[in-house]
């Protein structure tokens, strides 16, 4: 391992941590409460005591920031933590058995693949109606074959190696090997993933919100504060400047974070996370 | 080759088959009738079960499946209920905006990302390649929609160069038309084309240290050429991974950013259909969506084996 | 004037410098051998010349070719090196575009150097017919594939060939017609060669003046004869005894009960068809193989690659599962006294014991766990066969699992028993492989294969991995194991000579069938199958 910190590494832990600041923070206190209507004060610009200004309701808009960021952070890793939980065994269950168990896993993984998260998104919206939890579950599952892919590609350039042999000989079953020798040593390619794929939730929980798939009133997203600004933005378009820079900012953080992990922990992973680079 | 693109054909057909029955089971399993839930609870019986026998709800279930499976290989999807006109008809117009502004896209996204990858690898290492780095991670940063809007505030108010929405169709005025497609495939393009930047320049730093590279420069190559005529081609791999999945996030993308343009698209389309419950309009264009992205993932399999002989199982030695 | 002119050439990245005060003087038509192991820098010293060095290298010395210093200017250097001077490679898959036909790829070759050599007449040089032209790199075997690379190197009538372990990643057989034609081709264009191996044979076949590298450092350098013959250095004494053949010792094995014995084992495969339910035409990797093994009996299997060797070392170690035959690992009533003894070399005492030995008839994977820890193996690969991120510890302990209730204290007895009986300290134990040279790589490896008191070893390739100065130690080990604990061996190689060191009997396969079996010393003086006569015949003759 390479001890020398990785400056994006640093930069955007940094990044990632005010923002992961501001949206706990949001739980126990904003400048104002986020459905707090002030007709008078509506459409002002930034000022003392609203350091981001209000929108189109007179609502703070740093509060709604705040709640917004948490609401995308939340969104985002409930879909990455479903990716990987379902995901990631069924990568190794692949690279593990092989045969036809393997050819289940990518006949599975083709499938899920045929289901981005705006098309799960409408299938769900149109049975159950829009909410966060859809969101959730829409970007979830395309998170899965990502995941799998994933784990299978990193565990099947393990399972040739000898130390995996020699652990048959010694009397380890697919379970044992998964668990003790491929997870530890495809635990760095899934770590690096597991940022890039928050980052894209974020942008994914946004767009959703956005067309009213995800994220409902009261409750309050980035996306969400897009969807309210679509309508005035040519007349007021600080309205979206904030909640779009804010995206911009927090993904940028995640990426940058991301990108310095892959480095300090292996160069070799660059090239082979090349091809999920952008899954 | 043949064997593989057989190979890889079935299996489209296969994950096509089973998408489509998800689909349709899914939007079957509701609780209760279905017709009953698109009518609304105050709906006559009458009514519900001229629904019923229209949507062909009491057949079995497995027939009611092939039925609708034969029934769009032959072009017919159903009839949407809340505006009575054949889905098939309804999606087909539609298509004429969302295709070519998938298209659009993806070509422009190539054309801007792809030269800036080469040129950033080129000169690795400089103030140009930082920049130009930077640049790309910043436009992997940006929401699509959000682009849009960006884009209508600096042409459409500020410059007033291009229209900030709507359509008209081609057949009416073809350069409106164009002109209507513009900013909304800039918006879909650039976050894309900066992933492709910066994967293509990772490829090629990569291929630069690959064995056979360090061969043609034996040959009598500087490395730039070694690269060019070497290199470019072996980084088209890794590159056409990505694009199968660009095409799909296009898709997603062009559902989302008809909305910052009000462009009468698929996308609007679908979101009024789910707030009328026209669940057979739905399932229709959701369908065409499925094939979409599940037929561009193939025709990435073959592209992958025009480009690499390893694929095409030749001979042995 | 000299062909090329080195003068303290070094090479350093950040650190300590890989090269350092080479310098020699090499004339027109001149074969220069350059002898190192890895880590010796002799791979640098060849980029160098051909102006290749990695990024981060700086170069310090002076290199003149043809009485001109070498052109700084990245494109002058290009021409030069397409021109006058050209470079074979080791791995010839990777050192070919997989995406271009050979034919176009030496066309380019051509082009670049602008003679008027034909593809076809290249082809022809290197023994290749025309009509491999139109193929892909992966279409072709190793030896051909190093073919096209010698062909491309001489598209441009260059004056000086620059070959760095060109036949390492080859075949016994296919490397000495590589190196047969290196030198046919160098005698026909009277080109200077500059051949950088590890392999002494072959470095003393090809040239006449060779040099030795260490670590970076000159050794000795001289006219090969003299060097062989009367080495100055020390080192350069190692590497010569370790290319000499050494008989192994043989002890006694009259009365040795049979240990394991093979039936008619096969191995069929399906090629890849349609997919994994419509499969393609069957190959026999292994095909109806028998023989058998005594108890301390050491039996090696050589071959080419291909003969389906390794395939059956796995299948009898229990990885892979036999498609036909059986085989019987069998105990009987007779068995080393119980715990593990030491033997005076030469004899075996055979006793019987309170521990009852089953009897097992296996076809490979359904080996029985009770049976398992009887036998183990020995991977080839030292940098593979370790778990980066378990302690080596904890890694030689693995197979104890096989051995229930065994309390902590009794594992890490026998642990460190293990590691000490291969020359090591069991205060290393708490390290990660990475910590670990290749020669004590390979020598944990062993400690894993005892660390059950196996009766039967199986080693595939055990010292090829190895730096050849390594070797000898190594096998010297394992034949002391052997007398000591009174182990059988079975010994995959395709190195006849590191089998005579310590093999009882050999058996000699080709394409899943053993086609000759015999003592070594037999097999050496009169050799009866054809394969058998061309493995021996492609050996190169011995170092002075």
């Amino acid at each position: 391992m390479n001890r020398r910190w990785h400056p994006s590494l640093v930069i955007g832990l940094v990044g990632t941590a005010i923002f992961l600041a501001l949206a706990l923070t949001s739980l126990l206190w904003t400048p104002y409460p986020i459905d707090q209507i002030d007709l008078a004060r509506k459409f002002a610009g930034p000022s003392p005591e609203h350091w981001l200004g209000t929108d189109f309701f007179g609502r703070d808009m740093l509060s709604l920031v705040m709640a917004g960021t948490l609401t995308s952070f939340v969104v985002a890793a409930i879909a990455v933590a479903i990716g990987m939980v379902i995901g990631v065994p069924l990568g190794l269950i692949a690279a593990a058995w092989g045969g036809p168990v393997e050819w289940l896993v990518l006949r599975v993984n083709d499938f899920l693949f045929a289901f981005p998260a705006i098309i799960t998104a409408i299938l769900i919206t149109a049975l159950f109606g829009p909410g966060a939890t859809n969101a959730m579950i829409a970007i979830g599952i395309f998170n899965i074959p990502v995941f799998a892919r994933v784990a299978r590609g990193g565990a099947l350039s393990l399972k040739s190696l000898d130390y995996i042999g020699a652990a048959r000989l010694a009397g380890m079953g697919n379970w044992e090997i998964s668990l003790r020798h491929l997870l530890p040593n495809v635990a760095s390619l899934l770590i690096v993933q597991a940022t890039i794929q928050l980052a894209l939730g974020i942008l994914a929980e946004a767009g959703l919100s956005y067309v009213g798939l995800g994220t409902q009133p009261p409750a309050t997203s980035l996306g969400l504060m897009l969807k309210d600004a679509q309508s005035i933005f040519l007349l007021h378009p600080w309205l979206t400047y904030v909640p779009g820079l804010s995206i911009v900012l927090i993904v940028i953080s995640l990426n940058l974070a991301g990108d310095g992990l892959r480095d300090m922990l292996d160069p070799r992973l660059k090239r082979e996370g090349l091809a999920n680079a952008a899954a | 080759m043949s064997l593989y693109l057989l190979r890889r054909f079935l299996g489209f057909a296969i994950t096509l088959v089973v998408a489509a029955a998800a689909v349709f089971f899914l939007l079957d399993r509701l609780p209760g009738d279905p017709a009953q839930f698109i009518l609304g609870i105050n709906a006559s019986p009458d009514a519900v079960a001229s629904l019923r026998n229209q949507l062909g709800l009491d057949l079995p279930l497995w027939q009611r499946f092939t039925d609708w499976l034969l029934a769009m290989f032959r072009g017919d999807f159903g009839v949407s209920y809340t505006q009575s006109a054949p889905v098939a008809a309804l999606i087909g117009e539609r298509l004429w905006v969302t295709l070519p502004l998938a298209g659009f896209a993806m070509v422009l996204s190539m054309a801007i990302g792809l030269p800036i990858g080469i040129l950033a690898a080129r000169r690795r290492g400089s103030w140009l390649d930082t920049g130009l780095m930077l640049l790309a991670q910043m436009g992997i940063a940006v929401p699509n929609f959000w682009f849009g809007m960006l884009l209508v505030l600096l042409f459409s108010i500020t410059l007033r160069w291009l229209p900030p929405g709507g359509f008209t169709p081609w057949q009416e005025d073809f350069w409106a038309a164009l002109r209507a497609m513009v900013l909304p495939s800039l918006a879909l393009a650039l976050p894309q084309a900066a992933i492709l930047a910066r994967v293509m320049r990772t490829a090629l730093v990569d291929v630069q240290n690959a064995d056979f590279i360090r061969t043609a420069r034996a040959k009598g190559m500087t490395l730039g050429e070694a690269v060019w005529r070497h290199g470019v081609r072996n980084a088209l791999l890794p590159i056409l991974t990505i694009l199968g999945l660009q095409f799909a996030f296009l898709i997603s993308g062009t559902v989302v950013v008809e909305n910052v343009f009000y462009l009468p698209g698929l996308g609007r389309l679908i979101f009024t259909a789910i707030s009328e419950r026209d669940l057979i309009l739905v399932r229709g264009a959701v369908i065409i969506l499925i094939a979409a992205v599940t037929a561009s993932m193939f025709i990435v399999d073959v592209l992958y084996a025009v480009v690499d002989p390893r694929l095409r199982g030749g001979l042995q030695p | 004037m000299p062909l090329l002119e080195l003068d303290d050439l070094s090479v350093v990245f950040d650190g300590p410098p890989v090269l350092a005060g080479v310098s020699f003087a090499l004339e027109k038509g001149e074969r220069f051998g350059v002898i190192g192991e890895s880590g010796s820098g002799k791979t640098m010293m060849a980029l160098a010349i051909a102006g290749l060095l990695p990024e981060g290298a700086r170069r310090g010395g002076a290199i003149a070719f043809d009485g001109q210093r070498l052109p700084e200017g990245e494109r002058e250097l290009a021409r030069l090196r397409g021109r006058r001077i050209a470079m074979v490679f080791q791995e010839p898959l990777t050192a070919l575009n997989p995406l271009m036909r050979v034919g176009a790829q030496i066309a380019e070759a051509i082009a670049l150097s602008k003679t008027n050599a034909s593809v076809e007449a290249l082809l022809g040089e290197v023994g290749l017919d025309p009509v491999h032209a139109r193929r892909y790199p992966h279409e072709l075997s190793g030896g051909q594939r190093q073919r096209i690379m010698i062909a491309m190197a001489l598209a441009g009538e260059p004056d000086l060939l620059i070959a760095d372990e060109p036949t390492s990643a080859l075949d016994l057989i296919t490397q000495r017609t590589i190196i047969d034609l290196i030198a046919a081709v160098c005698d026909r264009r009277g080109m200077a060669l500059i051949f950088v191996s590890h392999d002494l044979r072959a470095v003393a076949a090809l040239c006449t003046r060779v040099l030795v590298l260490r670590q970076g450092a000159v050794m000795e350098t001289g006219p090969a004869t003299d060097v062989f013959a009367a080495p100055r250095a020390e080192y350069t004494r190692q590497l010569i005894a370790a290319a000499r053949p050494t008989i192994g010792a043989v002890f006694a094995l009259a009365g040795a009960p049979p240990l394991l014995e093979v039936r008619n084992l096969s191995r069929h495969f399906r090629q890849p068809g349609a997919a994994w339910f419509a499969p393609g035409q069957p190959m026999a990797a292994v095909n109806g193989v028998s023989f058998s093994v005594a108890a301390s009996e050491s039996v090696a299997i050589v071959g080419p690659s291909g003969c389906g060797k390794t395939t059956l070392a796995r299948i009898i170690a229990g990885l892979d599962r036999a498609t036909g035959g059986e085989m019987i690992l069998d105990a009987g009533a007779h068995r080393p006294v119980h715990p593990y003894p030491r033997i005076k070399s030469g004899e075996i005492q055979w006793r019987g014991s309170g521990r009852t030995f089953p009897t097992g008839t296996y076809h490979g994977s359904n080996l029985p766990r009770a049976l398992r820890r009887d036998i183990s193996l020995v991977f080839q690969d030292p940098y593979g066969s370790f778990d980066p991120r378990l302690e080596v510890g904890r890694a030689v302990g693995e197979p104890l699992r096989l051995e229930r209730g065994l309390a902590p204290a009794d594992r890490l007895r026998r642990v460190s028993e293990a590691v000490q009986a291969v020359g090591l300290s069991p205060t290393l134990l708490g390290r990660y492989p990475h910590e670990f040279s290749g020669g004590q790589r390979q020598r944990l490896a062993i400690a894993r294969a005892l660390v059950t008191r196996p009766r039967l070893v199986i080693l595939d390739e055990p010292v090829s991995a190895l730096d050849v100065s390594l070797r000898g130690d190594v096998l010297a080990l394992l034949n002391r194991l052997r007398a000591d604990y009174g182990l059988a061996y079975v010994v995959i190689s395709h190195d006849l000579d590191m089998v005579r060191a310590v093999s009882d009997r050999v058996l000699v396969m080709e394409k899943g069938k053993i086609v000759e079996e015999g003592r070594p010393a037999e097999i050496f003086a009169h050799p009866q199958h054809r394969l058998t006569r061309e493995l021996l015949a492609a050996r190169l003759p011995d170092v002075a």
